[in-house]
């Protein structure tokens, strides 16, 4: 059983400084959970974990360089060095694996790998072992091909159906893998380790036994065979040679197109931040015009409160003036009214010939309302002059600017840190990308298309010459035993090795076949095991596997399920992983980073009831969109620790925490 | 069960269902060689050549020839 204890890093990726994670010891509280957002660092530990462990990291085909791994804020203080120690117990012994790399002394800036110097510490129950002891050791505990099996990125779960595809060379790529994961590299090699030393012991046999002419003949004869299957062989190799040259064609051409789109998505970004420049520079012209008129007229600004008082004033003035007017027109009227009283005898109203009042009563009126006329000022000229003081103060209060100087200022000021940004970004963005051509993508594509038929074409001559050396080998066995029946042939030492080597070449090879099957069946009993207790759906009965490890799923009336979604193909593929891993080394840990991408909460459910049981450990690297309270509550009583990754101050590297923030 | 009892057991069953008469002894001490060198690549393979043939050397002996 393997089990981590903990990892350290110092400067690896965005994890500047020195930081820990301890893992959960206990059988029973064997979850630990990372939490961390997108881009804050997750994928970087488990980047970390398989490096520390196999001495490299690759993104898809692509091997990280050591700059890629160093961390950017270290690189531009100049500390050209990082670290990841691991510790884990394996078969019952204590590991302690250390990878460090510094740069070379003799370089001032290193640029290639060439430039560092790394340094691998490997240490057994206290005793340090060398670099091959320590390669040795791995291929026992955990070989690197199965780490894919149990360290792994969720989101690249859909690579598994490309297995589903029989014929297809990533699903060769990965039934290799697979069986090396399995063991049968150990067949394979035993058969051609016993065709070499079968091939130079009949050698030796034909010489010695070169005074038999029919033996000799017979001999001559498997030397013919021989040469056809050294042939064979050579062609073998040619079109392997010839699929790793298309392959490597393939992947730079694929990597050159994600460089297009690289490109493609860079031009777009220059234009909006083109649009941005243009808007700013608008904004900042505008506010410059709205600056300059605001200083001719900021006097009026320092006026605006004395002014309004005395706006209100002359408003006062003139209602005042106005209710003079009206109270004058008013005694005018009556006055009027009570000459005609006076003169006529008559109501200047109704035109009664008894008014209300007496002649003498209304000639008292009016001189009473003659002296309060006096006493009303009443000068138009007066009045003219409020209206125009009036109007005056009400333009200068109208033409003053409604914000102050201080307040432009402050909105030109970011206006203006916000262009010089975007002014770096734009140059920045353009400095780095390449001329963009379309038609190149057109191109490229179909290059990618033919390589892709020249693969299969090549695969096939690959089996055909398979087909003719299985042939020939029969013929070499037949002759081989017919020259160990001569009576002559016991005359030579060697005869007893040819017997040897000939039934221990042909028992590997058969038995290759035949560990086919056998794993197959184990891999489809426990993926079927896994996919019972993971998915929720009650008429989904089992999984059958094919030739290359793909598993598809067989309902309860034993048809296939052809179309399934993704979230199926999902739960196949950790079926899968969880058979390969059981079947391929002894219970260990489980990683996986993103795990529950297309997954609906019923399953993530069943995996985190699952997994904990199958694993001596599952450390899950979540976002906070996989982890609702239900989850939670869920694998609560599981959970040994939790960690958080957080952004340092400086809000580029990141920071682990123990504990959830 | 793991693997590595798989791949011996396909060995040894196939050993017998050929009917040869080499013995489990001398059939799990070549697996053993093989298995542990099982990532060695096909450049590097004269080691575990010469380990297999020292084995059968011994086994030849020991069978008084």
């Amino acid at each position: 059983m393997m089990k981590f204890h903990h990892i350290k890093f110092k400067n690896f990726m965005p994890y500047k400084g020195q930081h820990e994670i301890i893992f959960p010891q206990d059988s029973f509280t064997n979850i630990l959970l990372v939490h961390g957002e997108n881009t804050y660092g997750k994928t970087s530990i488990l980047r970390g974990i398989k490096w520390v462990l196999y001495g490299r990291v690759l993104d898809k085909h692509t091997q990280f360089t050591f700059l890629n791994l160093l961390n950017r804020s270290s690189v531009e203080e100049k500390d050209f060095e990082f670290e990841v120690e691991i510790k884990f117990e394996a078969n019952e012994h204590i590991y302690v694996l250390t990878r460090n790399v510094k740069k070379n002394l003799d370089i001032g800036i290193p640029r290639t790998d060439s430039d560092f110097v790394c340094k691998t510490f490997f240490e057994k129950d206290g005793s340090v072992l060398s670099a091959s002891e320590l390669e040795n050791e791995m291929n026992i505990i955990a070989p690197e091909p199965v780490s894919n099996f149990f360290l792994f990125d969720g989101e690249l779960l859909n690579e598994y159906d490309a297995l589903l595809k029989e014929e297809d060379d990533v699903s060769l790529k990965i039934k290799e893998s697979i069986e090396q994961i399995l063991g049968v590299p150990a067949l394979v090699n035993g058969r051609n380790d016993t065709t070499q030393l079968l091939k130079e012991a009949q050698k030796r046999q034909k010489h010695e036994l070169s005074k038999y002419k029919n033996i000799e003949e017979y001999a001559n004869n498997r030397d013919e065979i021989q040469t056809k299957i050294d042939q064979s062989n050579n062609e073998i190799e040619n079109f392997t040679k010839q699929i790793d040259v298309t392959n490597s064609k393939k992947l730079e051409i694929e990597s050159s197109l994600q460089d297009i789109e690289r490109q493609f998505k860079d031009a777009s970004d220059i234009q909006l931040i083109k649009e941005k420049i243009t808007l700013l520079k608008s904004q900042i012209d505008e506010l410059e015009a709205i600056k300059l008129v605001a200083a001719s007229k900021a006097w009026k600004v320092l006026l605006k409160n004395k002014l309004k008082h005395v706006q209100q004033k002359s408003l006062a003035q003139i209602t005042d003036t106005i209710n003079q007017f009206e109270r004058v027109g008013a005694v005018k009227k009556e006055i009027e009214l009570l000459n005609d009283i006076v003169k006529n005898n008559l109501c200047g109203i109704c035109s009664a010939n008894a008014p209300i009042i007496s002649v003498e009563a209304a000639k008292g009126n009016i001189n009473r309302l003659n002296e309060v006329l006096l006493n009303i000022s009443n000068d138009n000229s007066k009045f003219s002059k409020i209206t125009n003081h009036y109007e005056i103060v009400n333009n200068l209060l109208g033409d003053s600017e409604e914000r102050s100087l201080k307040d432009i200022d402050t909105e030109l000021t970011n206006k203006h840190v916000q262009l010089i940004s975007e002014l770096g970004k734009e140059e920045t963005l353009i400095s780095k990308s390449g001329i963009i051509d379309p038609s190149e993508i057109k191109v490229k594509a179909e290059k990618i298309g033919n390589y892709n038929q020249m693969i299969q074409q090549n695969i096939k001559e690959i089996a055909k010459e398979k087909d003719k050396i299985e042939s020939y080998t029969k013929q070499i066995s037949s002759i081989t035993r017919l020259i160990g029946e001569n009576p002559g042939a016991n005359e030579s030492p060697t005869t007893k090795y040819v017997a040897i080597y000939d039934i221990l070449n042909e028992t590997f090879k058969e038995s290759i076949g035949r560990l086919r099957d056998m794993l197959k069946e184990e891999v489809e009993s426990k993926a079927s095991e896994a996919f019972i207790n993971l998915i929720h759906r009650k008429n989904y009965k089992k999984l059958k596997i094919n030739n290359n490890y793909g598993l598809s799923i067989i309902d309860d009336e034993n048809n296939l399920v052809d179309i399934r979604s993704s979230g199926a193909s999902q739960i196949v593929a950790l079926s899968l992983i969880d058979a390969l891993a059981r079947t391929g080394r002894p219970s260990g840990p489980v990683v996986m980073d993103t795990p529950f991408g297309r997954l609906d909460p019923k399953h993530r459910k069943n995996i985190l009831t699952y997994l904990p049981e199958s694993s001596s450990q599952l450390v899950l690297f979540v976002h906070r969109g996989e982890t609702d309270k239900e989850i939670m509550d869920l694998i609560k009583p599981r959970i040994g620790s939790e960690y958080t990754i957080k952004l340092q101050k400086d809000g580029k590297n990141s920071m682990i925490e123990i504990g959830v923030q | 069960m793991n693997s590595d009892d798989l791949v011996l057991k396909s060995f040894l069953a196939t050993a017998k269902n050929k009917g040869g008469n080499l013995s489990d002894e001398i059939l799990i001490e070549i697996y053993n060689i093989e298995k542990k060198h099982q990532f060695t690549d096909a450049e590097n393979r004269s080691g575990p050549c010469r380990e297999i043939e020292k084995a059968i050397q011994t086994y030849i002996e020991k069978q008084g020839g």
